[in-house]
């Protein structure tokens, strides 16, 4: 086991598999010399040269549609866009192209590709530096999404991811970059679609994705001390979500709570919520909650910021208001 | 600071309690420790006391209704403030009290459960249903706001498990399924079981409207279920003897007179008996035994259960240590304690525990009866009347008092012959009570 | 960098074959009359984007790749799919939604693809298929495998910022692409005189550092020239080229289009001076390659397949339900 942050998991994760597969190859801004706006590909480019470690200009919507054509055409490539607020310049290549492609064609092409996103608020970069936009994506038949809380989840599903054969939008969260974590040595995969119980409880099921793991688990301390035992689950992959391992969690518990850091409308919590009532029903003591971003684009002001995210506090009071205590 | 009104745990096996009488309305103001409400458990009746200063906001469990230990069942706060959530001590200060900011706890559950539909979660439903329980007569839970929640169904189905006629295995589910009840005394299987016939076919004569309805709940639901356990489970065989009370007779009334003005002059028959069937236990100790599991406890304290008839049904107060107690002490205990079961004023040390019983129908004019074991005791002792019998003394025929004994044993715990020297023992005492009562 | 129009003799491909052409053009055109009258007897459902008129540009496009070569494609991509060897009988079987389609029927007539014959789809997405292309040529550039790739594209997606972040970074990056502008005169019901402030499309090129050249798009051999020397631009790394071929839309955008926004006569003066089978038929017979007869029996021939096209996509079975939810994701270790 190495102690490493989750951006260098993901370094070695690029690195271990474009040595595996000469036909990885990357593909972004500032990602050659510079090492990436966020550090993450530093040393890549020395390594692999500019034939794999491809720079272009700030042209999102081609950085996505070449990555795509470059996937049909036998390579495959792993696009990363700066800041997850701007795939919106590149929706079309994902969401008509990409995503559809294999389908249209009846199975013809298959789309190897992963695009990388940084999401996520906490550091006063704004309304438009900050956004967690994964229900979009979740609700586009023919992608896989992927939300990884740990280096050591992120490295191995990164890696599944590359070797999918599907589009992937991997979605990393900007502030778990520098967060440690312990991560096996050696080549590994977590395969994609299969879910984490991060901590086993009895009296209720939290649901938690990206840095909110990280809150949830705090909280279920801060709960177990007032006789509330936590059981918090991360789903990992987000499209295909595995729902059996939440169900079996709520079955057991009674009580579901789902929390996301994105904006609680439309958020992709409703959707784990939907499934868990439809499916769960006769098992549920209560109804299931969910504890998600204010309706609000992300203010800069630090206090206005904390406010429109969930925080260790508000996930524990929430979980406390379902049970009634 | 609104205050939640929960049904409290008053004894260690108590799991419910029933609402006897609320004692103030919706919208009166109360103190803290003002009693509210009369409750009753299975073994006693007290009072419910206010646990804050305000005004009763609501009251969620009717007159009559049963909530589980920790249910909710009022709610006492100020005048016009909310009151739901009732927050706990360790709540988080909300920043800034911006009211927009709560929309990131969940705000499904604002207002109280107002309907019945709201009353028991989806998993409480379903428990219900599987297990035939009729979620009316739980109306308030440990869920979020007096919800109902599947533990409570659980822990109803437990106690009345206790109360109900047994059935077969496949019996509940098919009344569940056909919408059935399992409501019948009795049924055909053995032991009285409920089996699936008797679901299906129910009697054919259709059941007369009742006078009254007398809910098996609370003391009744206790006894029901105790009885039936007891005849359920116990080998019970019993022994009768007619014992010459005469001599007994002169004694208790002498007893009186010595008591003197001021205080109760009569010394009650049963007393002697508490005191007599106390010293024979002594001498045969395998009788003051209780059955725990696949044990025979045999008991250094000698503590008789003396039944008592009241209102409430059958109470059976206790008179501990009594092979150690003068019989004034044991006659002024016993007083006591039978007063308090018939005025409902028992407390809770009064009816626990007991490792053998006597039960005097003597009163009613019956003679000899078999009365039913007081599980985990290992026998009772019944008493019939003292009445003037034809008797034979020698070859003649003479004029006495006599008393039937009536000894239920439970030949799991102890043979026949043990038993009937014991009650032979009894017997000699009762004829012959010179001495052990000083 | 070369602008002006091309056209005239010039060398020919030593697998060159005008005969050929003037069929491929010939089966387009009977191809795309057919599809049309399908569509107005409603035997088939959904829309159609006819390529009349403009057979001249893919003809002599395609002609000048490789097998292995790549194009995409676009909504008005039967005439493309054709001309790089796309089969009648699963064209027609995808346009009417059957299970013997291309692609199962559930792509349609705007998302035909045939990867084996370098089809890399047509596009309902206007301007959709140019990063594709772009990508394409990065992979072929990358793999080291000889291909190139020839992007489709219309006068209207010259417009759309996909255009020019693609030849942007095929600049940048040096790749073997060869952007082809069919300017047609006309998106939906905008002229292309009006959208595009210069004369030209091809002029853009200077903003991307590639040559750009305008060809006479009713003349499949100009075209062919183009592209061939775009083709050996792009195979000896020197880059990408945009070439614009002028031609003109014959119906309206989609089939059943009621045209208002433009005159009949400016229709039909194209129709009778500018058709671009007719303009080669006379080349041909004037270089004494074609007459009547051959030219009636090659329509006839044409005709012939189609016809038999239609029998088989008419009797090819539906897409059964346990389609739908096929192909949504590649699973492991399967091919594609």
């Amino acid at each position: 086991m190495s102690l490493i942050p989750c951006s260098q998991a993901i370094r070695d994760a690029l690195r271990e598999e474009m040595q595996r597969d000469p036909t990885v190859f990357l593909l972004g801004e500032d990602i050659g010399k510079h090492g990436g706006a966020f550090g993450v590909t530093r040393g890549l480019f020395d390594e692999f040269g500019p034939e794999r470690v491809i720079e272009t200009p700030i042209s999102e919507a081609v950085i996505a549609g070449a990555a795509v054509g470059a996937a049909i055409a036998g390579c495959r490539p792993v696009a990363e866009i700066m800041y997850m607020d701007f795939v919106t310049l590149a929706m079309d290549q994902i969401v008509n192209q990409a995503a559809k492609m294999r389908y249209m064609f009846g199975g013809k092409a298959k789309v190897p590709l992963v695009i990388r996103m940084p999401s996520g608020a906490g550091r006063g970069n704004a309304a438009q530096h900050m956004q967690s936009l994964e229900a979009w994506f979740c609700h586009v038949p023919g992608l896989k999404v992927v939300m990884p809380s740990t280096p050591a989840d992120a490295k191995g599903l990164l890696k599944s991811a590359i070797r999918d054969d599907n589009p992937v939008i991997f979605i990393e969260h900007k502030l778990l970059y520098a967060v440690k974590g312990d991560v096996p040595e050696g080549d590994y995969t977590i395969p994609l679609g299969k879910a984490d119980v991060k901590r086993a409880g009895q009296d209720v099921t939290i649901v938690a994705t990206s840095r909110m793991v990280q809150f949830a688990l705090e909280a279920s301390d801060r709960l177990a001390s007032e006789g509330i035992s936590a059981e918090v689950v991360d789903p990992r992959t987000l499209v295909p979500l595995d729902l059996e391992t939440i169900l079996a969690s709520v079955r057991r518990t009674h009580v579901a709570v789902v929390v996301h850091e994105a904006p609680r409308r439309g958020g992709y919590g409703a959707e784990i919520a939907a499934e868990i009532q439809e499916q769960a029903f006769d098992w549920l003591d209560a109804p299931v909650a969910r504890i998600c971003g204010e309706d609000v684009p992300i203010p800069f002001s630090k206090a206005l910021e904390s406010l429109a995210i969930p925080d260790t506090d508000r996930i524990a009071a929430g979980v406390r208001h379902v049970l009634g205590r | 600071m609104a205050s939640e009104v929960r049904m409290p745990q008053l004894g260690l096996t108590m799991t419910e309690g029933l609402i006897v009488h609320w004692l103030v309305a919706e919208g009166d103001h109360v103190a803290k420790g003002q009693p509210l409400a009369e409750i009753e458990t299975d073994k006693i009746v007290t009072d419910l006391e206010s646990p804050g200063e305000g005004i009763v906001r609501e009251i969620m469990v009717k007159e009559g209704d049963i909530a589980a230990v920790a249910g909710l069942l009022a709610v006492i706060a100020a005048l016009g403030e909310d009151y739901s959530p009732v927050p706990g001590p360790e709540h988080p200060p909300s920043p800034d009290g911006n009211p927009k900011v709560a929309s990131s706890t969940p705000t499904a559950e604002s207002s109280p459960l107002d309907t019945e539909r709201h009353r028991a979660s989806p998993y409480a439903r379903r428990l219900a249903r599987d297990e035939g329980i009729d979620l009316d007569k739980i109306p308030s839970g440990t869920g979020a706001r007096g919800r109902v929640v599947g533990s409570d169904v659980l822990a109803a189905a437990k106690s009345t498990r206790r109360s109900q006629t047994p059935s077969t295995p496949v019996a509940p589910r098919i009344a569940a399924e056909a919408g059935k009840s399992l409501d019948m005394p009795a049924g055909s299987g053995p032991g009285g079981r409920i089996t699936r016939e008797d679901v299906e076919q129910p009697a054919a004569v259709s059941r007369p409207t009742p006078l009254e309805v007398v809910p098996m709940t609370g003391v009744r639901g206790v006894i029901a279920a105790r009885m039936a356990e007891s005849a359920r489970t116990a080998a019970a065989v019993t022994l009768t003897t007619e014992a010459d009370a005469t001599d007994l007779a002169e004694l208790r009334d002498r007893l009186s007179d010595r008591r003197g003005e001021g205080e109760q002059t009569r010394v009650p028959f049963d007393a002697i008996l508490v005191k007599i069937v106390s010293i024979a236990l002594r001498q045969h100790p395998r009788l003051n035994a209780l059955l725990a599991g696949d044990e025979i406890q045999v008991m250094r304290d000698v503590d008789i259960a003396v039944a008592v008839d009241t209102e409430r049904g059958l109470l059976t107060p206790v008179v501990r240590k009594a092979d150690t107690k003068g019989i004034f002490q044991v006659a002024g205990e016993l007083a006591e304690l039978a007063g308090r079961a018939r005025l409902g004023k028992s407390q809770p040390e009064d009816l626990e525990g007991g490792t053998f019983t006597i039960t005097n129908l003597g009163m009613h004019e019956i003679d000899a009866f078999t009365p039913i074991i007081n599980p985990p005791q290992c026998a009772v002792l019944g008493v019939g009347r003292i009445c003037t019998r034809p008797a034979v003394r020698g070859d003649g025929l003479c004029i006495r008092k006599t008393v039937w004994l009536s000894l239920t044993f439970d030949h799991r715990m102890v043979d026949g012959a043990p038993a009937a020297r014991f009650l032979q023992c009894v017997r000699q005492y009762v004829e012959q009570p010179g001495g052990i009562l000083d | 960098m070369p602008k002006s129009p091309r056209s005239g003799r010039s060398t020919p491909h030593p697998d060159f074959d005008p005969l050929a052409l003037y069929r491929t053009m010939v089966t387009i055109r009977l191809f795309e009359e057919k599809v049309g009258e399908l569509f107005t007897a409603a035997r088939i459902h959904g829309a159609v984007h006819l390529y009349l008129g403009q057979e001249a540009v893919a003809t002599g496009a395609c002609a000048a790749l490789e097998a292995e070569d790549y194009i995409t494609s676009t909504h008005r991509g039967h005439g493309h799919c054709i001309a790089k060897g796309g089969r009648l009988d699963s064209m027609l079987a995808e346009i009417f939604g059957k299970a013997t389609g291309y692609c199962k029927g559930k792509g349609g007539s705007m998302h035909i693809a045939d990867l084996d014959s370098g089809i890399l789809g047509a596009n309902g997405i206007v301007g959709g298929g140019i990063p594709i292309a772009t990508g394409a040529a990065l992979a072929c550039k990358l793999q080291r495998n000889g291909r190139i790739v020839l992007c489709f594209f219309s006068d209207g997606a010259s417009n759309e910022g996909s255009f020019h972040e693609s030849l942007n970074l095929a600049s940048v990056l040096t790749l073997p692409v060869i952007f082809l502008c069919e300017n047609n005169q006309w998106a939906v019901s905008t002229p292309a005189s009006w959208s595009i402030p210069i004369e030209n499309v091809a002029d853009r090129s200077a903003g991307y550092g590639m040559p750009g050249v305008v060809v006479d798009g009713c003349d499949p051999l100009a075209v062919h020239q183009a592209v061939q020397d775009a083709a050996a631009r792009a195979r000896s790394g020197q880059g990408p080229t945009l070439i614009e071929a002028k031609t003109y839309r014959w119906e309206g955008h989609y089939k059943g289009d009621p045209q208002t926004y433009r005159s009949r006569q400016e229709v039909e003066e194209w129709r009778r001076e500018r058709d671009p089978i007719v303009l080669f038929q006379h080349r041909l017979e004037t270089d004494g390659l074609m007459d009547e007869e051959r030219a009636r029996r090659i329509q006839q021939d044409v005709q012939e397949a189609i016809e038999s096209a239609v029998d088989y996509a008419e009797t090819s079975p539906e897409p059964g339900p346990e389609l739908l939810y096929a192909d949504l994701f590649a699973e492991e270790g399967a091919q594609p």
